[in-house]
């Protein structure tokens, strides 16, 4: 029996207008997004090799001077004055779903002392933060979701309207059999034009190379798929609940685009904003005043030490009281670069979790975890510039404590290679799968709730 | 075939849709349901198909229980609405075999599908439009053609002539009279007098829903059934109106 209306359903939607229309445009869309996600990518990793290259003819050109200290100084430029720039590398599978790489910075410059970001600059085209890159995450975000919804709003209560669904229910077939079988009918129909235009785009990626075909990356690509498919499924059983809820199409439609904008624009947008309304972040500017206090303090104190030692000392114990202070300060000023990130943390934390109301925000957060392109990455990053700060710190006091070339007064050759990096690793598969499995699995409820909801209330639609 | 015992709906708002109703029909007979809109015959045929739950009483088709056991039951009910809507997109071949192959039957001959389109008058060249360019009266014998492949021993038929013009509906009467002589059991509401004169082995009148009076084929041919109904009419409004004066 479930076969039966499976076979009607799938017919049904194939020789409807709604389907003819889907498929061209998951076709248009889906290959257009692609097309121009894929090319941005390739011109991102080619930048990325420029940028690449001019950072270490620059590096090169330090480590050239003649001179070691001065404003064209070899050491004073290399740790002081210029640092190592290293490029951000570019996340092998961000054609799919852009995420945050757009706004992450292109490289990060280290010196002995800190490190900033190498801003994109001015040159890049500004509408591309204002406005949203069409990518795979995009398109099945915005237009797969809604489709879902066109598909399965009048599965039910149109087939009321009709009349067909009395005829149908005065046969003996439960109504388990025909709630499944539009589900699962109008599920195909909907997945197999968009997996046909989704194989066309991965083809066309693999063709311009932006595709490694790596196991791990097949995989991404399978796992992103099928998230995609059950982010779908979330869609289509809401629309399948509202459908038995209403016994009109009319009044279907008009809730289920409700619901949609709900779910789609409104909360995973409001989300980010309400959070920093209930977990404020104190100003970075006040963090730093902060710091720059203790930093005086810690000054005055070691000032003061001098003084009460009643001439200027320079004696072990002074030595190992100004160094205790000087480490207090330290300590205290990083007490408060945690406190900021902590409040940071506990923003987007609570952004995450309400936006987490939505299952938009559910696979955005999934999907950009599979792609590398997710707050996950973010901060990756933020401690990847922590460790690489620190490292070229380390180096230049190792640098400094190995001394001169023995016999001479020069000071040591620096090979490029012994220097830092900012090594940035993505997540490996396993982790990315973990990063996802808390928004998979709120898919998975959401589902389920959706799909209960919609069978107890179709068991008893009145179909008169 | 169909055994209705004091049958009783009562509607959430309150409203009486059928009233302690009592009904047998047997096979081969046509058992017409004649009364003014409102009167109960749609909540009837709603409470044969298990479509809604009784207030009290039973429906038993064919010895089966329409509440205990509806998809049992509903392996003998076929049923024609009054306004047969299949799925447009379909031809009429397509509708025709997914209403078969949901009614149980399966593996059915190409020629006996065109078979009971000819016999329910449809055009050859109609078998594979799409419904949705048929006119009424052609969804019409389309619907019966569809209760005709059920094959099932009970007929129940909603005002299926409504809406059809007089030939319309003369022809598709007279396909519901050879599925009598088929010997199958046929529960049609109506409100239109004549041709229930013409088709029934026995009319009731509905009102209020009740089944006021039975009149059987004997009676049929002599009674003016149209004096008949408008008296019951008129005794209904008058109860209701003086009903309301109080």
């Amino acid at each position: 029996m479930l076969r039966i209306i499976i076979g009607k359903e799938i017919l049904s939607h194939i020789l409807s207008l709604r389907f003819t229309v889907t498929f061209m445009l998951f076709l248009v869309v889906i290959l257009a997004s692609f097309y121009v996600t894929v090319n941005e990518h390739m011109l991102e990793v080619n930048r990325f090799g420029s940028r690449e290259r001019v950072y270490a003819e620059k590096l090169s050109d330090i480590l050239k001077e003649e001179q070691d200290f001065g404003t064209h100084g070899r050491l004073e430029r290399l740790f002081w004055l210029e640092g190592r720039n290293s490029p951000v590398p570019v996340a092998t599978l961000a054609w799919m779903g852009q995420g945050l790489q757009g706004v992450l910075p292109a490289g990060i410059n280290a010196r002995a002392f800190g490190s900033q970001n190498i801003d994109r600059g001015l040159t890049r085209n500004p509408l591309l933060g204002l406005l949203a890159t069409p990518d795979f995450i995009y398109v099945v975000n915005v237009v797969l979701s809604l489709l879902a919804i066109l598909f399965m709003f009048d599965a039910v209560c149109g087939e009321k309207e009709t009349g067909t669904l009395r005829l149908t229910l005065s046969n003996s077939v439960p109504r388990h059999s025909v709630l499944l079988g539009k589900w699962i009918g109008g599920y195909i129909v909907l997945l197999v034009p968009f997996l046909i235009a989704t194989g066309g785009g991965l083809a066309y990626a693999w063709g311009r190379g932006a595709l490694d075909p790596t196991a791990g990356n097949l995989i991404r690509i399978g796992l992103l798929i099928a998230l995609a498919c059950l982010y779908i499924a979330v869609f289509f059983n809401l629309s399948l609940f509202v459908s038995t809820t209403t016994h009109n199409s009319a009044t279907a439609l008009l809730v289920c685009l409700l619901l949609w904008v709900i779910f789609i624009l409104a909360i995973p947008n409001l989300a980010p904003v309400t959070a920093k309304i209930l977990e404020p972040t104190p100003a970075l500017q006040k963090i730093e005043a902060e710091k720059r206090a203790v930093e005086e303090e810690i000054e005055l104190k070691i000032d003061r030490l001098s003084v009460a030692s009643g001439e200027l000392h320079y004696g072990d114990k002074i030595e190992r009281e100004r160094e205790r202070l000087t480490r207090e300060g330290e300590r205290r000023q990083r007490q408060w670069d945690r406190f900021y990130e902590t409040a940071c943390e506990r923003q987007t934390e609570l952004a995450k979790t309400l936006g987490r109301l939505s299952p938009s925000a559910s696979w955005i957060y999934a999907a950009t975890s599979l792609t590398d392109t997710g707050p996950a990455v973010h901060e990756r990053l933020r401690e990847s510039a922590k460790r690489y700060e620190s490292a070229m710190g380390e180096f230049e006091r190792a640098f400094f404590r190995a001394g001169r070339k023995p016999g001479t007064n020069e000071w040591p050759e620096i090979s490029p290679d012994e220097l830092p990096v900012l090594g940035l690793t993505f997540p490996n598969v396993q982790e990315a799968t973990k990063d996802a499995l808390n928004d998979v699995l709120l898919l998975v409820i959401m589902n389920v709730v959706f799909f209960m909801l919609a069978f107890v209330f179709f068991l008893r639609y009145d179909v008169r | 075939m169909l055994e209705i015992r004091n049958l009783r709906k009562v509607y959430e708002d309150g409203a009486v849709g059928v009233d302690h109703l009592d009904l047998s029909i047997p096979a081969g007979e046509i058992f017409v349901l004649l009364g003014a809109n409102g009167a109960g015959k749609t909540s009837t045929i709603m409470l044969i198909l298990g479509f809604t739950e009784p207030t009290a009483g039973e429906v038993l088709v064919n010895g089966i229980d329409v509440q205990k056991d509806p998809l049992e039951a509903k392996k003998h009910v076929a049923y024609v609405s009054e306004n047969v809507m299949l799925y447009g997109n379909f031809t009429a071949k397509q509708n025709l075999e997914f209403f078969t192959r949901l009614s149980g039957r399966r593996d059915i001959p190409e020629d006996e599908f065109r078979e009971v389109f000819r016999r329910v008058g449809l055009a050859e060249n109609a078998y594979h439009r799409r419904v949705k360019g048929f006119s009424k009266g052609m969804r019409q014998r389309l619907g019966i053609a569809i209760a005709m492949l059920k094959n099932a021993e009970l007929i129940v038929l909603d005002e299926p002539t409504s809406g059809l013009d007089p030939k319309g509906g003369f022809e598709f009467l007279q396909i519901v009279g050879s599925l009598k002589n088929e010997g199958k059991a046929i529960l049609m509401s109506s409100h239109d007098i004549f041709r229930a004169k013409a088709l029934a082995d026995r009319v009731g009148i509905m009102s209020e829903g009740r089944i006021l009076e039975i009149i059987d084929r004997d009676d049929l041919k002599d009674a003016d059934l149209q004096e008949i109904y408008l008296q019951y009419v008129e005794r209904v409004e008058a109860g209701a109106t003086s009903a309301k004066a109080d």
